[in-house]
């Protein structure tokens, strides 16, 4: 059985739910409660409360308190320390700006102004070599100059400190002697090169690490004897202690959850290769799931922030149910960045909304049910002629359902750029991929962009509006080490021995998780600025994997150029609570099958609007129709088709529109 | 209207992507110092993937002047590859490759066309932009519009001849299978949007997107106040050499005339007309709509005139290689200072106007050759104050880390930080420059391309010019630093160190009291 015997929750907290899964006893169970902003835990044992009478003895948490704490800029005073020289490394970053055109668009400001800045006299090369001493008298100095400045968290980051962590550790050990608050060390936390992106991750570590702190142990109090996890972006778990030292690893992690499910889920069904469309509110998340796993971006940036640690490559645009449909200056239909949110949000929802949003172009063509409750619980009753009403103000079109069909044909354009992006990025036709769609959104458009960008499949999970939490239980325990070691070869010469190395990443990443280790290799031709990262199993060839990797990813190799080892990294993963995506759902009551007149394509159609819960393995639906569960609506156009699989995913086949 | 933009645009974005990915060079993978656009079968540009400003005019023309060279239309499948500054180049690093597409039935649907900088094409110095040239001879490999590649297949033998007049081959071999690649990417797509839609609402798409931008870009410059305003300034070198503008809008349309401009120069900071375009579309883009979708559209309201044999007009055989990189700066300044007239609550004040170029190398064993720009300061605008440390007007490229520079070099980084009280002061001050400090760890030879080194980038509306960029030389064991003009070549020993303060952005408003 894919469920555990044992019971365990993934709860994770969005920013207007609480979702909760809970394994244990047979079927799964999902729960969605209010979110509680102030103190997320709250809204967590109240969920976890409302999904089971019994004690959960394994909780894996996906929390967002990191990510506010930076986009709302609520952090700690920190202090950066840097070398002498480079006092101005956060403002002058890479030295571009956001925009080529728009005087509007400006860079974010650092989280640490220049005054919160210190430089200390010291100096490591390249080779690790000191080329100017640090002195006890200028560490004295030093950590005066720090405490003077009433820190609430420390960031000391110095030039090749990756290379030559000693002056970094006399610094840090001197800081903690004489203050009682959070220090992040560089060459602790991301012992690799290029000195901006490394401060830059130190200080939103840093900036963050006594809320994060707080909010733990305050989680640790209301869940007593419970073993808790922390989602992390790279798409694993880590334990409480780790993520209170390097809360920087939870910064993207909300969308990571979902994508390890998308991949769990299309693993399952048979396929390896996928891209994952989730489709919310306010935005999209889009990523590319290649051979069972999702990628994994080399650096991620949060409000305009960069910092390197693994993290799901999600790319998100800012369109989404909510998103509001306008005409502009040039008498085009636009859609997004503008927002209904949740209050007002769309016509239809009856809040006092009036302006046209996707979700009101569905619920004018029918394809969201007038009068219908949406969300488990949630008060929300669907109103189709204020729907309707809101699309009468889009000018330049004869009637609102030409509008309707106008706003979803521009949300889809924009949804296939986003999904081609992911893919060809990264060398991938989108042909040849299944996508899967979730995210309440999601299974509206989930037939027609399968058929848009020529994927084999599209396919619908059982759960569509609680992936996320289900991710968090299907998420291994996951931590790297890293190291840049710098080292190249010709090919007429001797490869180094790499193994002293990897074996002390394997040692230090095991500290934090048991499990399996996997090796990688950062790499690339001598001359070259970016670098390949391959799979290293023990023993094997760095340069002929590289040709082959070189070839595959970018077209052409170089058989005889030198090559250049730049990081050493070490995975270990453990076994996750869940081994596979799960097929038992507690589903509820199916209501009987209907029949309702809907706009797609241009035309109106009779449709068939069956139940999800009424649907199992092996049925076979064909389009005109909806398929609709408490979460999420899937459609499908009049030349689609869908199966329930083994696996209870609904396989959308087209058709086009 | 909307689906046909994304399509068009996600086809240069594409392009785009697969020219960094595949590129072998720092340059184009991390510095992004290319451009990829789609063009409909008239040569007309429909979307363009932006990365660099300068590369916004002469992307059309290079497209136009391989079609010129070809009798005004290539039969599909065919490739054409042209760096030739005097037909639609900007300079000779710069190779621009263009595509013809067709559909199955042979039908013509448009070009594809990417640019990228290859970081060597000969000539008298590594990097292909010698501070000595007084022709263009003396910057490298000249390709006016060179067929290479058609129905039968790619002509290696070409491609061997432009990599065998690199310092560095195998370098360039990689990078132009990259070109290959992008318009490969291009091609395929534009193909797939002419088969699902049919090649007819193609055509009609593009032009739509094209009428669609130009509408848009019209209804701003219609906001704008009717009438003429000039300016001038100068670059620095010789006596001063004078660019001159005359700016006039008239309803809908913006002129603007070069004429009494100085004449070109036996140095390379001559600019070809199509820079001078890229310069101009530059500011009439940040002016009017910065969002409108990227495509000839966007400039048909506005015409460029300037004479020729000037600077910024450039004819052969004269030098070119700066004219990209500084001359460019100092049209935006110039053409800025005319529009502040017209529109004194949307100009900034004026930003660093230079590029800072640094070429550092050697010949010999351990030759190597470390090429790159400085930023400075953003001037004040109307609406807030400058960025410091960053770059602006016609180049966007990102720096190199010190990190990664020691590592690759024989160069240590003593200083990167901002150049404290060089920014202009005014109600929205100007940023501040730059300061950085390189020591040499071997003998080398320094060249330097800068600007803004006598005459500060100036203030607006009270705001106070900002300080000129300065450039010493601090030889190893002297306490005194020498001082060391805006351009030119000079010998490195061990141990000596090069300081470059580049200049801050001009203050915008009357300062505080």
């Amino acid at each position: 059985m894919p469920t555990s015997r044992r019971s365990a929750a993934g709860i994770d907290v969005g920013g207007t739910f609480t979702d909760v899964v809970v394994t244990g006893g047979g079927r799964l169970r999902a729960v969605k409660v209010p979110t509680t902003p102030d103190d997320q835990g709250e809204g967590l044992a109240q969920g976890l409360r409302a999904a089971s009478d019994a004690d959960v003895p394994t909780v894996a948490h996906g929390t967002t308190t990191a990510t506010n704490a930076v986009l709302e800029r609520n952090v700690a005073t920190t202090v950066l320390v840097t070398t002498d020289g480079f006092r101005d490394v956060l403002t002058i970053a890479r030295q571009d700006r956001p925009s080529l055109y728009d005087l509007a668009v400006v860079r974010p400001a650092p989280l640490v102004d220049r005054e919160h800045v210190v430089t200390v006299v010291e100096r490591t090369a390249g080779d690790g070599s000191a080329v100017v001493a640090l002195s006890d008298d200028e560490v004295d100095r030093l950590v005066a100059a720090v405490a003077a400045l009433q820190p609430e968290s420390v960031a000391v980051s110095l030039l090749f400190a990756y290379a030559g962590p000693e002056h970094e550790q006399r610094l840090c050990a001197a800081l903690a002697k004489r203050l009682d608050v959070p220090i992040t060390r560089s060459s602790a936390l991301l012992p690799e090169l290029r000195e901006y992106e490394r401060a830059s991750t130190c200080v939103l570590n840093a900036a963050v690490a006594p809320v994060m702190r707080r909010y733990l142990s305050g989680l640790r109090d209301r869940l007593p004897g419970t073993e808790v996890t922390v989602m992390t972006s790279g798409g694993g778990v880590a334990d409480l202690a780790t993520v209170a030292e390097f809360p920087v690893h939870t910064l993207l992690s909300g969308p990571a959850a979902g994508v390890v499910a998308a991949a769990a889920v299309a693993a399952a069904a048979g396929h390896r290769d996928a891209v994952a469309f989730d489709m919310g509110g306010t935005s999209t998340d889009t990523c590319l799931v290649r051979h069972g796993r999702p990628e994994i971006a080399v650096e991620a940036t949060i409000a305009g922030l960069p910092f390197r640690t693994p993290a799901v490559a999600v790319h998100s645009v800012g369109a989404g149910g909510g998103s509001l449909a306008w005409v502009d200056a040039g008498g085009a239909l636009r859609v997004g960045p503008g927002s209904a949110g949740a209050r007002p949000g769309p016509a239809c929802y009856g809040f006092g909304g009036t302006k046209p949003t996707v979700t009101d172009a569905h619920a004018a063509l029918g394809h969201l049910g007038d009068g219908r409750a949406l969300g488990s619980g949630a008060a929300v009753t669907l109103d189709r002629a204020a729907a309707v009403a809101s699309l009468e103000t889009l000018e330049g079109f004869d009637d609102p359902l030409t509008a309707a069909e106008g706003v979803l044909t521009v949300v889809r354009a924009t949804m296939a750029r986003a999904l081609r992006k992911v893919s060809t990025e990264r060398g991938v036709d989108p042909a040849g991929l299944v996508l899967v769609a979730y995210g309440g959104a999601g299974p509206l458009h989930a037939a027609a962009l399968a058929s848009e960008l020529g994927c084999t499949a599209a396919l619908v999970p059982p759960a569509p509006g609680v992936l996320s939490a289900l991710g968090l239980l299907l998420a291994p325990p996951r931590h790297e080490a890293s190291r840049t070691v710098m080292a190249c070869w010709t090919r007429d010469g001797r490869p180094p021995d790499l193994d002293g190395v990897y074996d002390e990443l394997a040692q230090e990443a095991k500290t934090h998780v048991q499990g399996r280790a996997r090796r990688l290799v950062d790499c690339r031709y001598l001359g070259q600025s970016h670098e390949l990262r391959l799979d290293l199993n023990p023993g094997a060839d760095i340069a002929a994997l590289l040709d082959e990797a070189h070839r595959e990813a970018y077209g052409y190799s170089m058989p005889d150029e030198t090559v250049e080892v730049v990081t050493l990294r070490v995975v270990v993963e453990g076994d996750p609570v869940l081994p596979e995506a799960p097929r038992d759902w507690d589903q509820g009551e199916a209501q009987p099958e209907r029949r309702r007149r809907i706009g797609v394509g241009g035309e109106q159609v009779d449709a068939r609007v069956v139940d999800r819960a009424g649907l199992s393995a092996g049925e076979r639906l064909t389009g005109p129709a909806l398929v609709e569960q408490p979460d999420s609506t899937t459609l499908l156009g009049p030349d689609d088709v869908a199966e329930v699989d083994a696996a209870g995913n609904l396989v959308l086949h087209g058709g086009a529109h | 209207m909307e689906v046909a933009r994304h399509a068009l645009a996600g086809v240069a974005e594409e392009m785009g992507v697969a020219l960094r990915r595949a590129a072998y060079s720092p340059n184009i993978k991390e510095r992004a110092d290319c451009s990829a656009a789609v063009f409909d079968p008239d040569g007309q540009m429909v979307a363009q993937a932006e990365h660099i400003p300068v590369h916004l005019g002469s992307m059309p023309a290079s497209v136009e002047a391989a079609l010129d060279a070809m009798d005004g239309r290539l039969p599909p499948e065919t490739q054409v590859l042209a760096n030739d500054p005097y037909a639609g180049g900007t300079h000779l690093p710069d190779l621009t490759l263009v595509a013809a597409v067709g559909d199955d039935d042979g039908r013509l649907l448009g070009y594809v066309a990417n640019r990228a900088h290859h970081a060597d094409v000969g000539g008298a110095a590594p990097g292909s932009m010698p501070a000595t040239a007084t022709d263009i001879a003396m910057e490298g490999l000249r390709i006016p519009p060179t067929v290479v590649a058609d129905a039968h297949g790619v002509r290696e033998d070409v491609l061997a001849l432009v990599a065998a007049n690199s310092r560095t081959p195998g370098e360039r071999r990689g990078d132009l299978r990259a070109q290959f690649a992008a318009n490969h990417v291009g091609a395929r797509r534009l193909r797939e949007l002419a088969a699902r839609g049919g090649t007819d609402s193609l055509q009609e798409a593009m032009t739509a997107v094209c009428d669609y931008s130009d509408r848009r870009v019209r209804a701003a410059v219609a906001e704008m106040p009717d009438g003429t305003w000039t300016a001038e300034d100068a670059l620095e070198v010789g006596d001063g050499v004078t660019i001159r503008a005359k700016v006039t809008i008239d309803g809908e349309c913006v002129r603007v005339d070069f004429k009494g401009s100085d004449a070109q120069i036996p140095v390379n900071l001559n600019a070809v007309l199509a820079v001078t375009i890229s310069s101009t579309w530059f500011v009439f883009r940040m002016l009017t709509d910065p969002s409108a979708p990227p495509n000839a559209g966007c400039y048909r309201a506005c015409a460029v005139l300037a004479p020729r044999g000037s600077i910024v007009h450039a004819v052969a055989p004269a030098p070119v290689a700066a004219g990209n990189v500084e001359t460019s700066q100092r049209i935006v300044d110039v053409l800025l200072a005319a529009f502040a007239q017209a529109l004194p609550d949307r100009v900034p004040a004026a930003s660093q106007g230079t590029m800072n170029n640094v070429l550092i190398g050697s010949g010999g064993d351990d030759a190597f050759s470390y090429y790159e720009t400085i930023a400075g300061g953003e001037g004040g605008t109307p609406a807030r104050a400058g960025m410091s440390g960053v770059h602006t007007g016609m180049t966007n490229t990102r720096n190199t880390p010190a990190e990664a520079m020691e590592l690759a070099y024989p160069l240590r980084v003593w200083r990167a930080e901002l150049r404290d009280g060089s920014a202009g002061a005014g109600r929205h001050p100007g940023g501040e420059g730059v300061v950085r400090e390189i020591e040499a760890l071997a003998d080398a030879t320094l060249t330097l391309q800068s600007e803004r080194r006598l005459r500060g980038p100036w203030g607006l509306a009270g705001g106070r010019d900002g300080h000129p960029g300065r450039n010493w030389l601090i030889h190893r064991g002297e306490p005194d630093a020498e001082a060391l003009g805006s351009k030119g070549t000079w010998p490195l020993r061990r141990g000596d160190r090069v300081r470059i303060e580049t200049p801050g952005g001009g203050g915008w408003g009357e300062p505080p009291a």
